[in-house]
This record gives C-alpha cells, sequence and structure tokens, in this order.
C-alpha cells in the first residue's frame, strides 16, 4: 500500500480568501458569522449564516488569466476555483505539465447550484400558472416557460459541478467523483481520493469539499428544526455548549493536494502532512437523528485508527464534527469516551464550525485544512461560544478565546452526514 | 490478495416492467416502454416512460417514511427491495455484517416546482415575490421533513435504514454516469476487500418542466416520439423516462448462503473525465471513449476479442453516438455485437446505467443478446455488429457496458458469465 501526503491547502471561507486568513482569524477567535445579506429571508426563516465572502476583484486580477479559462461567471463558483487554484499554487503542482493526466483525479464534493437561485426569475409565470388547488399547473408551465425562454440561459443554472470545471481546467483525465454524503461530504471525498492512491490506481487528488447555502437549505433546514432560534450572530453557534440550540448554515470550499508520497518526493514538493486513517460507517438508524449509542461514529473512528495502525493514545487533538445542535455534540462526545475510554478526557476538542458555521459539503474539507494546520503549527484553535458545561458532556472542549499549545503528531477529524454517514480521518505529521 | 466479485442479485423498475421475467421478455421481443404521455393543449412529455404497475406501497412498508420521500427516494428503495429479496438475503441477515456498503446514484433531477407550496401562496400580483410572507408562514406550508427529500443522500441513507446497511455509504453526484461509478467503485470495494457485500445502484423519478427545457436547451433531448433512435445518423436526442435499479455485489468467497445465484462476474472498470468534451467536434471524442473501453478490458485483463457484445451507451444524440460507434469500430471492429437499451426504456438519467448492468447481464445469463429498437441509418453500420430490431441468441462469456454522458463523463464496466443455476 502506497503513502499519501497533503502537499497544497487552498480556501475559502466566511472570514475570506486564503489559508492564513483563515488560521489567523481561529486563533484570533473571531466571528465569521452574521446577519444574511445576499438572500430576502425574512420571518421565521434563518436570519443568520456564515456567508461567501466577497472576493476583491484584484485578488481574482494577481491570479492570472489561467484561472478563469472555463469558469461560469457564478461567484461562489468563482471563488470555489479560487481555492483550487491556490491549491495547486501551494503545491507547486502544474497539472497541465503532467505527463499522465490520467493518474491525477478529481474528488470535490459539491452539487451545482440548484435551480431554486432563479426563482425571482420565475415568479411572473408561477402566478399564471396556479390552478384550483393552489398547486402548478405543469404543462401551463412548460408551455410559458418555453415561450419566455427561448434562446435565453437567465433562468437556468450550469449542470456542471467543480469537479467538471477543475478537470476541464487542468485537462485532467483520470477519475472523478463528487461524493454527497450530507455533512460529511468532504471527508468521504478526501477518504476515497486517498484510497485511490493508496491502491496505485493514481499519483494525485485534487479534493475537498465546495458548498453554497441556497434558498432550498435555508427553508429546509429551517423547517426541519436543525437550525438554531438564536438571531445573534455573535453567540449563535456554541458547540458543545450547554446553551447550544442548532446548526447555523454556512459556506466555503476547502481544497487539498494530496499525492502519493513517491510521486510527491520526486517532484521536490513540499510535505506539508500525512493522511494515515480513514474510517466510516452507517448508523442505519433514522434520517433525521444519529444512532444515540454513537455505535456508527465510533465504528468510523476505530476503523480510522485500524488502518493509522495507531493506539488512542497517540491521537493528540481532535477537530470535531461538533456542529452546535443537542444531539450532534451529545452523540459525538459519546462516541470519543466510547472508543478512547479514560484517554479522552486528556484530548483537546475543538469545532472549526464554532466560527465558520456549518459548510455542509465544504466542512470536513475546511476542517482538514485547519487539521494540517494545527500539525504544522503545534496549535489548537478555540471553541468560540464554550461558555458553559453541559453536565453530559464532560471532555475537554477548548474554551471561548483560548489558543492551546503542544506537539502535536495525530490528529482526528471527525465529520457525521444528516441521514447517519459517519467519517473520521486521521492526519499525521509527516516522519520522511 | 483481490477478491473476485460476484452479482447475487438485482431489481430493476423500467418502462419494460418490474419482475425480471418482464424485463428478459421485453428484451427478447425488442418492446418499447415508452409512453408519449403529453397532455391537451402542450406539448410537455412529462415522462416519456414510467414503470408499469409501480405501487410503492408493494414495497415500502413503512408509510412514515414513505411520506418523507420523492419518487426518486420511492423507485430507488423499491429497487432495493426487490434485488435484496432477489440475492436471497434478508434483514437479518445484512444485520449480521457490520462492513456492508451502499454507493448509489444521487438524482439529477432539479426544479424549482417543489418550492411552490410556500412561494405560491406569497406571490405578489405585479409578478414578484413577498419575502415577508414567505417568512412568516409561506415556508411553514412545506412539510417539516420536506429538506430530506431534497438531499442527495436520502436514498442511500433510507436503504441502509430499511436494510440495516452499516458500512460505507457513499452518493455518488457525477451526473448520469453516476450508477455506473456507484457499481465500479462498488466493485472496487469488494475487490480490494473493504466490504464483502456491496448494494449499488441508481434511480431517477419525476421529470420536472424546467429541467426539461434547460436540457432542450443543451439539445440533447428528442421532442418527439421517434427520438431515442440509438446510433442514428438522424438521431435527435434522447427521451426521458423513470426508474432505477440496484445490484448486490458479493465476495465470491463469502457467498455461502444456499440460495445465492451468481449472474455473474465483474471483472473491469474504468472512469475517465473527458476535459473538452463540450467543444470537441465528434471524431476528437472517438479516442477517449476508445481509451475508457481499453483500461476497463485491461483492469479485466481481457482481450478486446473475447468481448461478445458491447451493452452500448446509445443515447440517440449524434455527437456521442457516433463518438461511441467510432470507439467500438477502433476497439473491436465487427467481431462484438452492438445492443443498447435506451431506445426502449427511454433514458432514465442517474438510474440509466444501473439499469443498462442489469440488462447486461440478463443478456449474459440467458444467453441472448437484445436488439435496439427504431433502427434506421447507423453510423459505420455495415462495418460494426448492430443486433437490429430481432433479438439474436448467442453463447454468451463476456460483456462490457458503456456509460457516458454530455457532462464529459466516461465509465466502462467487463462482466463475465458465472457460474449460474438458472
Amino acid at each position: 500500500m502506497k503513502r499519501v501526503v497533503v502537499t497544497g491547502l487552498g480556501v475559502v471561507t466566511p472570514f475570506g480568501f486564503g489559508v492564513d486568513v483563515l488560521w489567523d482569524s481561529l486563533l484570533a477567535n473571531k466571528n465569521g458569522i452574521s446577519r444574511i445579506t445576499d438572500y430576502k429571508v425574512q420571518g421565521g426563516i434563518a436570519s443568520i449564516a456564515g456567508s461567501m465572502p466577497i472576493i476583491n476583484d484584484n485578488i481574482y486580477r494577481e491570479k492570472g488569466s489561467v484561472l478563469f479559462k472555463r469558469i461560469p461567471e457564478d461567484e461562489s463558483v468563482k471563488s470555489f476555483f479560487l481555492a483550487v487554484y491556490d491549491a495547486l499554487n501551494n503545491a507547486g503542482l502544474d497539472l497541465l505539465k503532467l505527463d499522465q493526466k490520467d493518474r491525477t483525479g478529481a474528488f470535490i464534493a459539491d452539487r451545482p447550484m440548484p435551480l431554486v437561485e432563479y426563482i425571482d426569475q420565475y415568479a411572473r409565470l408561477l402566478d399564471r400558472c396556479v390552478d384550483e388547488n393552489n398547486t402548478i399547473n405543469q404543462n401551463k408551465f412548460y408551455t410559458l416557460l418555453k415561450k419566455i425562454q427561448v434562446g435565453k440561459r437567465s433562468f437556468f443554472n450550469d449542470p456542471d459541478s467543480i469537479n467538471h470545471l477543475v478537470s476541464r481546467n487542468y485537462s485532467i483525465t483520470g477519475p472523478q467523483i463528487s461524493s454527497a454524503t450530507a455533512c460529511a461530504s468532504g471527508n468521504t471525498a478526501i477518504g476515497e481520493a486517498f484510497m485511490k492512491i493508496k491502491q496505485g490506481y493514481i499519483d494525485a487528488a485534487i479534493t475537498g469539499g465546495a458548498y453554497n447555502y441556497s434558498l432550498n437549505s435555508l427553508i429546509g433546514f429551517t423547517r426541519i428544526a436543525a437550525l438554531t432560534t438564536s438571531t445573534n450572530p455573535e453567540s449563535a453557534c456554541c458547540p458543545f455548549d450547554e446553551k447550544r440550540s442548532g446548526f447555523v448554515m454556512g459556506s466555503g470550499c476547502g481544497i487539498l493536494i494530496i499525492e502519493e508520497l513517491e510521486f510527491a518526493k520526486k517532484r521536490g514538493a513540499c510535505i506539508l502532512a500525512e493522511i494515515k486513517g480513514y474510517g466510516y460507517s452507517s448508523d442505519a438508524f433514522r434520517s433525521t437523528d444519529p444512532d444515540p449509542d454513537a455505535k456508527g461514529c465510533c465504528k468510523a473512528v476505530r476503523q480510522a485508527l485500524e488502518m493509522a495502525q495507531l493506539n488512542t493514545g497517540e491521537i493528540d487533538y481532535i477537530n470535531a464534527h461538533g456542529t452546535s445542535t443537542k444531539m450532534n455534540d451529545l452523540t459525538e462526545t459519546r462516541a470519543i469516551k466510547n472508543v478512547f475510554k479514560d484517554y479522552a478526557y486528556n484530548i483537546p476538542i475543538s469545532s472549526t464550525k464554532s466560527m465558520i458555521g456549518h459548510s455542509i459539503m465544504a466542512a470536513a474539507a475546511i476542517e482538514g485544512i485547519v487539521c494540517v494546520k494545527s500539525i504544522n503549527n503545534n496549535i489548537m484553535h478555540p471553541n468560540r461560544n464554550w461558555e458553559n458545561r453541559d453536565p453530559e458532556l464532560d471532555l475537554y472542549y477548548i474554551p471561548d478565546n483560548r489558543v492551546e499549545e503542544k506537539k502535536l503528531y495525530n490528529v482526528l477529524s471527525n465529520s457525521f452526514g444528516f441521514g447517519g454517514q459517519n467519517t473520521s480521518i486521521i492526519y499525521s505529521k509527516f516522519n520522511g | 490478495m483481490e477478491n473476485k466479485v460476484i452479482v447475487t442479485g438485482m431489481g430493476v423498475l423500467s418502462p419494460l416492467g418490474i419482475e425480471l421475467e418482464k424485463h428478459i421478455t421485453a428484451l427478447k421481443e425488442g418492446l418499447c416502454g415508452i409512453r408519449f404521455e403529453s397532455r391537451p393543449g402542450t406539448d410537455f412529455p412529462k415522462v416519456s416512460g414510467t414503470v408499469p404497475g409501480f405501487k410503492a406501497l408493494d414495497y415500502i412498508t413503512d408509510k412514515k417514511a414513505l411520506k418523507i420521500m420523492n419518487r426518486q427516494n420511492i423507485l430507488g428503495c423499491s429497487a432495493a427491495v426487490l434485488a435484496i429479496k432477489d440475492a436471497g438475503l434478508t434483514r437479518d441477515i445484512i444485520n449480521q455484517s457490520e462492513d456492508d456498503a451502499m454507493l448509489f446514484a444521487g438524482g439529477v433531477m432539479d426544479s424549482i416546482l417543489p418550492l411552490c407550496e410556500a412561494v405560491i401562496p406569497c406571490l405578489r400580483s405585479n409578478g414578484t415575490i413577498d419575502y415577508t410572507k414567505l417568512g412568516d408562514y409561506g415556508y411553514r406550508n412545506l412539510p417539516p421533513l420536506w429538506i430530506l427529500a431534497r438531499l442527495p443522500n436520502t436514498t442511500s441513507g433510507q436503504i441502509s435504514i430499511q436494510h440495516t446497511i452499516k458500512g460505507f455509504n457513499n452518493t455518488i453526484v457525477n451526473g448520469m454516469v453516476s450508477a455506473a461509478l456507484a457499481i465500479g467503485e462498488g466493485y472496487l470495494q469488494i475487490k480490494h476487500g473493504r466490504s464483502e457485500r456491496v448494494f449499488c445502484g441508481g434511480a431517477e423519478g419525476e421529470i420536472y418542466p424546467d429541467f426539461y427545457i434547460r436540457n432542450e436547451n443543451y439539445g440533447w433531448l428528442s421532442g418527439n416520439y421517434t427520438g431515442s433512435a440509438a446510433f442514428s445518423v438522424t438521431g435527435n436526442g434522447c427521451l426521458l423516462s423513470e426508474g432505477g435499479a440496484v445490484l448486490v455485489l458479493e465476495n465470491e468467497q463469502a457467498t455461502i448462503r444456499p440460495n445465492a445465484q451468481c449472474y455473474g462476474e465483474i471483472i473491469g472498470y474504468s472512469n475517465r473525465y473527458i476535459p473538452s468534451f463540450k467543444e470537441e467536434s465528434w471524431s476528437r471524442i472517438t479516442p477517449h471513449y476508445e481509451k475508457c473501453m481499453r483500461d476497463a478490458l485491461d483492469d479485466a485483463k481481457i482481450k478486446a476479442e473475447n468481448v461478445d457484445f458491447v451493452q452500448a451507451n446509445g443515447w440517440g444524440y449524434q455527437k456521442m453516438d457516433y463518438a461511441e460507434a467510432a470507439a467500438i469500430k477502433a476497439v473491436y471492429g465487427s467481431k462484438a455485437y452492438i445492443t443498447g437499451c435506451q431506445p426502449a426504456t427511454g433514458n432514465t438519467l442517474a438510474g440509466m446505467p444501473a439499469i443498462a448492468v442489469c440488462y447486461a447481464l440478463l443478456q449474459l445469463n440467458y444467453n441472448f443478446i437484445a436488439p435496439l429498437i427504431r433502427t434506421g441509418d447507423l453510423f459505420f453500420e455495415k462495418e460494426l455488429n448492430y443486433v437490429k430490431e430481432k433479438a439474436i441468441s448467442n453463447h454468451n462469456r463476456v460483456c462490457l457496458v458503456n456509460s457516458f454522458d454530455h457532462l464529459g463523463g466516461a465509465c466502462s464496466i467487463v462482466m463475465k458469465e458465472g457460474g449460474t443455476d438458472k
């Protein structure tokens, strides 16, 4: 089996563009959650989120013409692509110069923006299609839409995913897989890319996750009562805190360039960390809730440890899934206690979501980047807003506004998805 | 050590039917399941093929679960019920395993209509949306669990919940090749020892007008019943249908049930991307398809001359069909028979590759090759071995299934006959 290393990082978060911007903000305990201004949502629908940042035009200009050879005008996709570009740049990997373009794969978790983003354009014809049952007459809708939109693309999104765009831009012909395991998607994408390299199918992968919340997700997650009802962007997201009341929507893109060790060495790449373990499981329990016994979460963590050939006592830090929902944080705590036993109380735990919200498909990828930065700097960021201990959650969550320093060798990144999909990845200090 | 991956069960829901016998008969007789269902006063076909006689409650007994599902979820879960039963598995048997995996294709359907229940009461007479009303009460018109049917992983999650599948779980959202990737990746899971058993496939449900029009704009949908003529030099696109399929893959060594059967063995898989698909001319797509098939054959350690038939992608979209026909000519010459099911079933989008793999297995197993229907002038007709209009009998040993899409995805799967008890 091959060894797999991380050689490049690129990220866009509510804090802005760039790994250093994210890292400095996390260490400074900043808040990336704010009032939503890019949607006209009101009333009972979530009004706060970690939104995509406005990227300065100069940043795009600096990145040169190669960046937007084939990228659509959609602002979020453009900024996702900025993360891809930055990760490749960071890795010093020029994909266009690779001899074997089918030995590189694209494994980024994402989905194209839904059509519902164009709802305002549709509004003027929807009214004319409502039938006596107060539903849309699809035949009328079809006929009217066809008449109105002929020759126009303004009603429609592009069906391409970021993987398509990346592969096109860099002429990659290798395997491409977009994973969608809800909140665990980023880890699934990284884990599957890791397995492809480990098993010798490819030499390198562009992997991670990208997500921008949509009207569907804001409304849908509000309706299902998964989001916090707090409207205070400063304190709404408080993973593991007694007052936690639900997650805060987030958005962003995290990209990791991962390579087979010898391939990376041969081209003189700077190795940032090694991926040693990957674990996964399905709760097979319920669509809306995690298994309270946390059996699936435990299995994912144990599997990752086993693959990494590490003992529980060798994990130095856990970057938790930590969504700030009642059930997730409780279940994750139980899982950590079940797997790590007494040692669980010695492991510093923090949730990146405490500062940027939950960017669903991008979350685990951004958190993977945070793990690599933590290993490189031997520093762990705080849990913003962790102030009140929940009696049931008795582990060591790094408190609000406190940065912990410690030699970090092995770091665990957990991500658990809505629907019961559990994933864990272990990032380790590279030891050549 | 690499494990041998066999297919021990399948469940298929397509416009050709539900029970496997129905599919076999339809394939042998060259039947067409497409019904052009336009309504008076419009030409919106809604769906060109529906699953005949399908009743969700026959397969999903949990009425509560059914309530949260959309048509894609329902068809996927129902196909899983059929496949699991066909494989001779039960919930208890699956529950004993900790590492059974689930890989499913996320549906590609997209529409504004599911949100309309919330939006309609908030429409102003000037054709704008009153967002205050939407936030105050409009969104409450949606059922509380409305978001679940919008999440791509709900079908795979539901299948796992209903059957206690506790291992790896992934939903692949690569567009219309997704189910082929789900099957291919499932094959690798077992081959490399990550799982002993994998449930994999894909499904697609209701076709919405806005999705339909967007894709009419892209030029790969046919506007009339004569469409979906695979490999035709006058092909004008495909017709859309609903449907889906689930396969049960198992490590042959671990299949010790007395009633276990084997439809065939998966022996090769390739997953490639064509970066310049949109810009390239027809002929420049050909080498990519050729490489995709050759990679799968290499993985299978099989020579092209040993392939009995190609279950072609055959969309009825000229650019892709020309390139596929030319690639088949380059790889097999006139040796391999060419068949395809899209003209008979319509294009079931994310469900299509899984249905095609199941149909290829049925042909492999029952020693026939189904005909392409609606054949007129075909690309390279004199140089290729198309099976036209009438099925043929053939002792099939090896077949290759292609799945290509209009976004540049390309995947091939190679299968060989297994020790069937049928």
